[in-house]
């Protein structure tokens, strides 16, 4: 079920939101790049809320000593332990298989930014 | 994750007679100057005249805890020394302590020389084909290890190109010396060359290793601490530095370091690689999925375990496939198999920890089969 959660205008590229829907906490995304995306807000270690946290280009390298922001991948990073969550999915991505949290999809109509619970 | 729950003795009687792979076996040489004939003469003629001998290497300052010079009464040999006896080793390993294979790992760490490499680099070739000769060629039960010196890893991964041909070398021997970080990439060309060969890397302490406040007061202190300490934070350098990411078929197995710290190890380098990600993002799965397919750890010094608290860490790093026996022959705190492995160990995971682990970890054992 989709749930109006603010106006486009209201989450200026960059920027998340805390949104309570059914009682249930999530972070709602605008990435720099303009995807939207939402995520549980509630991390899956000690349950920090993640919109607290950071947003940011997920740090790559594929070999040793080298550092890259990735073009296309964004984590939001909880501010308590720095655990990472790919907006994309909500999997951390040093433990996919255990540390995750539930992603929603995110549409736009009519200007208004609508979450699929 | 396994489940294994301790069995009645007659259960797990039957794996005693199957393979015993020992995993740290010391040979050593009665002085350095065995080595004569395997040096180059300038070498000869620099160890005769500077008058060179082991204990230049490294010494730390403590005793032994008993008057048999560290090893067993039964096995000090009668000119006072211990593991210098092929004849004395096929008796006293292969016989009353029932292996049927066994890595030599010597204890000879010219790893730990300070300054001195190209003398150091020609010791640890010459006792490279002390080995082979001396123990190898000899005795086809016995498997070597290569040994360098790790502070130049050029010319080491040079020698293990050389000794390596020998069918017998089943790994490189790295001591663990405080100052040398082995995940650095300064030390990655030993990495690669072991890889490129099919053979293990193994870690074993010395009198080098230093505990995490350095050399304490005494024995008893480094002796709990530097082995495990050491080597471990060797193993979290090898990890956090890619080494694994690098050669996913390399195996490291460590020596004399204890067994009960591994489920500890596990969570807490799982937690912090969660936490710290971003700082080594060339590492791509969990610091215990990488100990779990490539870090092996001998099983002596076994402790005071108990079967159902070694099962129950067994089920703790959610493996079977860690733990691999070993006697640590011939010291004075050697395990034997009826200490280290009772029968009320299932038999599927004695088998394991027995041989099967091994076989897995050396790919130069591949050949060795249990018998039908």
């Amino acid at each position: 079920m989709k749930h109006e959660v603010c106006k486009l205008d209201e989450l200026p590229v960059g920027q998340m939101r805390s949104v309570m829907i059914d009682n249930v906490a999530v972070v709602v995304v605008h990435a720099p790049d303009g995807r939207l995306r939402a995520l549980r807000d509630t991390c899956s270690h000690f349950g920090a809320q993640l919109s607290r946290g950071t947003l940011r280009q997920m740090v790559v390298g594929d070999t040793h000593g080298s550092y890259a922001l990735s073009a296309d991948t964004f984590v939001l990073q909880c501010p308590w332990h720095g655990y990472e969550y790919n907006i994309d999915n909500g999997q951390c991505p040093a433990d996919p298989e255990h540390a995750r949290v539930k992603s929603y999809q995110v549409t736009v109509q009519d200007g208004a930014v609508l979450v699929d619970r | 994750m396994i489940k294994v729950e301790p069995v009645s003795k007659a259960a797990s009687e039957a794996a005693v007679s199957t393979l015993l792979i020992d995993t740290d076996v010391h040979e050593y040489l009665h002085a350095a100057t065995e080595l004569l004939p395997y040096l180059d003469p300038v070498w000869q003629k620099y160890m005769t005249e500077t008058r060179w001998d082991k204990s230049r290497i490294s010494q730390h300052a403590y005793g032994t805890p008993t008057q048999f010079h560290g090893t067993r009464a039964e096995w000090l040999l009668p000119d006072g020394t211990m593991g210098t006896d092929l004849e004395q080793m096929r008796t006293m390993l292969f016989g009353e302590e029932h292996v049927t294979h066994a890595i030599l790992n010597g204890f000879f760490h010219v790893s730990a020389m300070r300054g001195n490499y190209e003398f150091a680099t020609a010791l640890a070739s010459a006792y490279n084909d002390w080995q082979v000769e001396k123990w190898l060629v000899p005795e086809p039960r016995l498997f070597g290890s290569v040994h360098v010196v790790a502070r130049d890893p050029q010319q080491a991964a040079r020698e293990i190109d050389r000794v390596a041909e020998h069918p017998q070398i089943a790994q490189v021997f790295l001591p663990v010396v405080s100052d040398c970080e082995y995940g650095d990439p300064f030390y990655r060309p030993i990495f690669k060359a072991a890889a490129k060969h099919g053979l293990s890397i193994a870690f074993h302490h010395g009198q080098e290793t230093h505990s995490g406040v350095g050399y304490p007061r005494y024995f008893v202190e480094w002796h709990t601490l530097a082995p495990p300490q050491g080597s471990i934070a060797q193993l979290v350098s090898i990890i956090t530095n890619g080494v694994f990411d690098e050669f996913p078929e390399l195996h490291l197995v460590l020596l004399e370091t204890g067994v009960a710290w591994v489920p500890w190890l596990m969570w807490r380098l799982d937690q912090q690689y969660r936490e710290y990600r971003r700082e080594i993002p060339w590492v791509k799965r969990l610091p215990s999925l990488h100990m779990r397919d490539n870090v092996r750890v001998s099983t002596q010094p076994m402790g005071d375990l108990k079967t159902r608290d070694f099962v129950s860490l067994v089920n703790m790093v959610e493996s079977d496939r860690i733990f691999v026996f070993a006697t640590d022959f011939p010291h004075y705190d050697a395990d034997s198999l009826g200490n280290v492995l009772p029968e009320s160990i299932p038999t599927a995971l004695r088998n394991k920890i027995m041989y099967e682990n091994a076989l897995e970890s050396y790919p130069r054992l591949a050949h060795v089969k249990p018998p039908t």
